[in-house]
């Protein structure tokens, strides 16, 4: 085991952006949310040298983003509501070319992750929109191996049943 | 008769498997169609920026050369250009993201080494010679100037967004590579899987973007061609 401790270099961080924005984007279901939350997370990280004791830079940053949504979620839910952006309405987003087809897909899919439970959110989060290894992702969810294989089987198969047409009731 | 319950059809362990299989490819699919927005990008790059001045005073403590600050003094005078109300360079890069919404523009039937598209006088260049034909354009607006955009493709494929910004020219980002050809400063650097090439053109900032497959030497070709003199810098 590496018991070095090293400074995280704030110099590497932009390598994780992308991979940070579809964290946030799958946990908040909101594209300008996301921003948001990544922002707050990068802020935080660079307020103070960030002394790290393994070399898992992106399972450091998922933590503290999970925190971050977390710590943002409760305060939101001591402020009065304020009224959603209508669903018709939608920025433009350059972050997704410029195939409206690929925008929707993107966009459903998030939503419907952002809907799970939280502990299967955050497995399928971990391991297939962050793309840590089951065993990293155990050790920043604070879980073991066999738990994040059973939640992100059945979170995948959430998603997937989410995304089909409305089936009819079955008599 | 006493019978077993048919199961439903999700408690089939296989229809189950197929779910978890589907979410899998729909996540990685839209995984992979997702980038960050470069807006988001440089906010979190002004952010860096901001807390690294404690860093710098340690450097300077330790004494960093005299050349690197004088040097970094003058990237500074030489690129703070711009007001403080004025668009960033990325944000600029952005508005040609969609595409173009506008046809290819005309030739220039005056000067072969120009288009007839201009924003505030300044025309775009003709590049039929290198083979980069003019393909699409579009107009935008930014922090209140207007923002013209052409389009050029590659015989090989590649397109490049060439975007003259209108009004004072603007700031070129701190993190960029600074080449000079012949007496222009012209910056570059890469975001995400684009090149980003930044230069004042008559006063006005023009920015273009390509993929990265496109060699960096080309497109810096490219943005300082001249046909000697015919094209206005």
């Amino acid at each position: 085991m590496n018991t070095d401790a090293r400074v995280l270099d704030p110099a590497a961080l932009g390598d994780h952006v992308d991979r940070l924005y579809r964290a946030a984007w799958a946990m908040c279901g909101s594209r300008e949310d996301a921003e948001d939350l990544v922002q707050d997370t990068f802020a935080r990280v660079l307020a103070k040298p960030r002394l790290l004791r393994n070399d898992d830079d992106l399972g450091y940053l998922l933590r503290v983003l999970r925190n971050t949504f977390v710590s943002r979620h409760r305060a939101s839910t001591r402020r009065p509501t304020t009224t959603a952006m209508p669903e018709t309405f939608e920025p433009v987003d350059h972050s997704i070319g410029s195939r409206p087809e690929a925008a929707f897909g993107a966009r459903e899919v998030f939503t419907h992750i952002s809907a799970l439970p939280e502990a299967f959110r955050d497995a399928l989060v971990a391991v297939d929109v962050v793309g840590l290894s089951y065993a990293e992702a155990a050790r920043v969810l604070g879980t073991r191996e066999a738990t994040i294989t059973s939640r992100l089987y059945r979170a995948r198969a959430q998603v997937a049943r989410g995304m089909e047409p409305h089936r009819e009731g079955v008599l | 008769m006493a019978g077993t319950v048919p199961p439903t059809p999700d408690d089939d362990p296989r229809r189950e498997e197929e779910l978890a299989e589907r979410g899998r490819e729909l996540v990685a699919l839209a995984v992979a169609e997702t980038s960050a927005p470069l807006a988001l990008r440089e906010r979190i790059e002004r952010d860096r920026e901001h807390a690294r001045p404690s860093h710098r005073r340690r450097w300077l403590g330790l004494g960093a050369s005299f050349a690197a600050v004088a040097a970094a003094a003058v990237a500074a005078l030489v690129i703070s250009l711009g007001g403080a109300s004025a668009p960033s360079v990325l944000a600029t890069v952005q508005l040609a993201g969609p595409g173009p919404t506008l046809p290819a523009p005309k030739h220039d039937t005056t000067n072969d080494a120009l288009l007839q598209t201009k924003i505030e006088g300044l025309p775009f260049p003709n590049w039929d010679q290198f083979e980069w034909r003019a393909v699409g354009t579009r107009a935008d607006e930014i922090e209140g100037r207007r923002a013209t955009t052409v389009f050029y493709d590659s015989p090989k494929g590649a397109r490049a967004a060439y975007t003259i910004l209108g009004g004072s020219a603007i700031k070129a980002p701190s993190d960029a590579k600074m080449i000079d050809i012949r007496g222009t400063p012209f910056y570059v650097m890469y975001r995400g899987g684009q090149q980003v090439v930044v230069w004042d053109r008559d006063g006005h900032t023009c920015v273009m973007s390509a993929p990265r497959s496109v060699p960096e030497a080309n497109l810096l070709k490219l943005a300082a061609w001249d046909a000697g003199g015919s094209v206005p810098f």
